[in-house]
């Protein structure tokens, strides 16, 4: 394997949600599945396989281990969940790809309808309560509601550097068209900080679609307005 | 019987693997306007199936990665059915804390890189070689989340590096590096 690789996997290796991502997308979850219980099948309990907690915890206590006389104490393989067999070239096993497919389906409604801006659910669920079927008083409690915050100028910043680099990954990808709706998107926010690459990445784009006079004048308003910046 | 599942074991589960589901998605193919998005989604189908969850001896990564690969290929039905936003979807996103600007950038910029690359390759070849070369996950721990002969893992494995490899360098000679070096100078000049 190459080094370029190397340092790429690397890279992606670290590539994780920050904790302030992390909290919003749990709090998404959280409104999406307070009221859904989740319950213990009666054929599992029959099985003996003991309760989902213990389950999880021996899971994450295996970890990555294949030990096949554990798995054979603790897998039923009966139950699992299919792979994709457009992807893996093998059958579901037990769950229909339909029945999974309206899972999505009903979880996409149910977040559309959940996550209904600008009302969010903040703070967690207490760690004693239970998913119960209609939320309790105290989970009403703990989860309080209040109107989204506007974005913050590092968040507006960070959200407009996504945009130029999801714009450079259009161009790296071969689609200008793209490239430069997004990079013209990001500069056409309010308040635009990375005006300098947004201009440069325009520039590149209209050189890969073709339009040199349009290339040339961006790069005439980025050296006019950021002579200090122009790539040498 | 039913055994209702605390919130807390639930949240245990996300904590221990939301960063898991993120890469996977990501190296899958999800935008990253979208991420966010399908992340939820899978925690929410994990919620809804978590009493079908069975241990066979690797954890919940292996169950995971099953609901991750069919909601990555529900969303990529998904756009394929319907055009890209017009500025990629990011202005929808929740933005998160980031390190420095230049560092974030370049960061990103590599991820997109690999990603291009790795969307050269069939997603059944990716997949094993993002849980080996990014999740670290061992040969029979890939055959068994993805149901596989461990000979197959290996095959596809090996493929999938040369492909890699070979999509990397189709990369470097489109796009040029002088595209990212040019790229590099105007960010190490700082944003305005």
């Amino acid at each position: 394997m190459t080094d370029r690789m190397k340092e790429l996997f690397d890279i992606a290796r670290s590539d994780v949600p920050s904790h302030a991502t992390r909290d919003a997308m749990w709090s998404g979850i959280q409104t999406a599945t307070l009221g859904a219980p989740i319950a213990q099948s009666g054929a599992a309990a029959a099985k003996g396989v003991g309760i989902l907690s213990s389950k999880l915890a021996l899971g994450v206590a295996l970890g990555a281990s294949l030990t096949v006389g554990v798995a054979a104490t603790v897998v039923a393989i009966t139950r699992a969940m299919p792979v994709d067999a457009t992807t893996h070239g093998v059958a579901p096993r037990t769950l229909e790809r339909d029945a999974f497919d309206r899972d999505l389906a009903d979880t996409r409604s149910e977040r559309v309808e959940a996550m209904r801006p600008p009302v969010v659910i903040t703070g967690h669920v207490s760690d004693t309560v239970e998913l119960k079927d209609e939320p309790s008083k105290k989970d009403e409690s703990v989860a309080s509601a209040h109107v989204a915050p506007a974005l913050s100028e590092h968040d507006r910043l960070a959200r407009e550097a996504r945009m130029v680099s999801e714009a450079r990954g259009a161009l790296h990808r071969g689609d200008a068209d793209a490239a430069l709706r997004i990079v013209r998107a990001a500069r056409s926010q309010p308040g635009a900080r990375l005006v300098p690459e947004e201009l440069t990445v325009e520039a590149q784009a209209l050189h890969a679609l073709g339009d040199e006079a349009g290339a040339k004048r961006v790069e005439g308003d980025l050296a006019g307005r950021f002579p200090e910046q122009v790539p040498r | 019987m039913e055994a209702p599942v605390s919130a807390v074991e639930f949240r245990t589960l996300y904590d221990d693997h939301v960063a898991f589901v993120w890469r996977n998605l990501r190296r899958l193919g999800v935008a990253p306007s979208d991420v966010e998005d399908r992340v939820q989604e899978v925690f929410v189908v994990a919620h809804r199936r978590l009493a079908d969850y069975e241990e066979r001896g690797h954890g919940p990564r292996a169950w995971l990665f099953q609901i991750v690969l069919r909601v990555a290929s529900e969303w990529r039905r998904h756009k394929r059915r319907h055009p890209e936003d017009v500025d990629g979807g990011a202005a929808q996103e929740l933005e998160h804390t980031d390190p420095e600007q230049t560092d974030l950038i370049a960061r990103r910029e590599a991820l997109d890189q690999l990603d291009s690359a790795l969307a050269a390759l069939d997603v059944d070849k990716r997949a094993v070689l993002v849980l080996h070369e990014i999740e670290e996950m061992t040969a029979p721990e890939i055959a068994e989340s993805l149901s596989l002969p461990v000979n197959t893992v290996y095959s596809r494995l090996r493929v999938a590096r040369q492909q890699l490899e070979a999509s990397l360098r189709a990369q470097d000679r489109k796009s040029g590096i002088s595209l990212r070096r040019a790229a590099m100078r105007v960010i190490a000049g700082g944003a305005r």
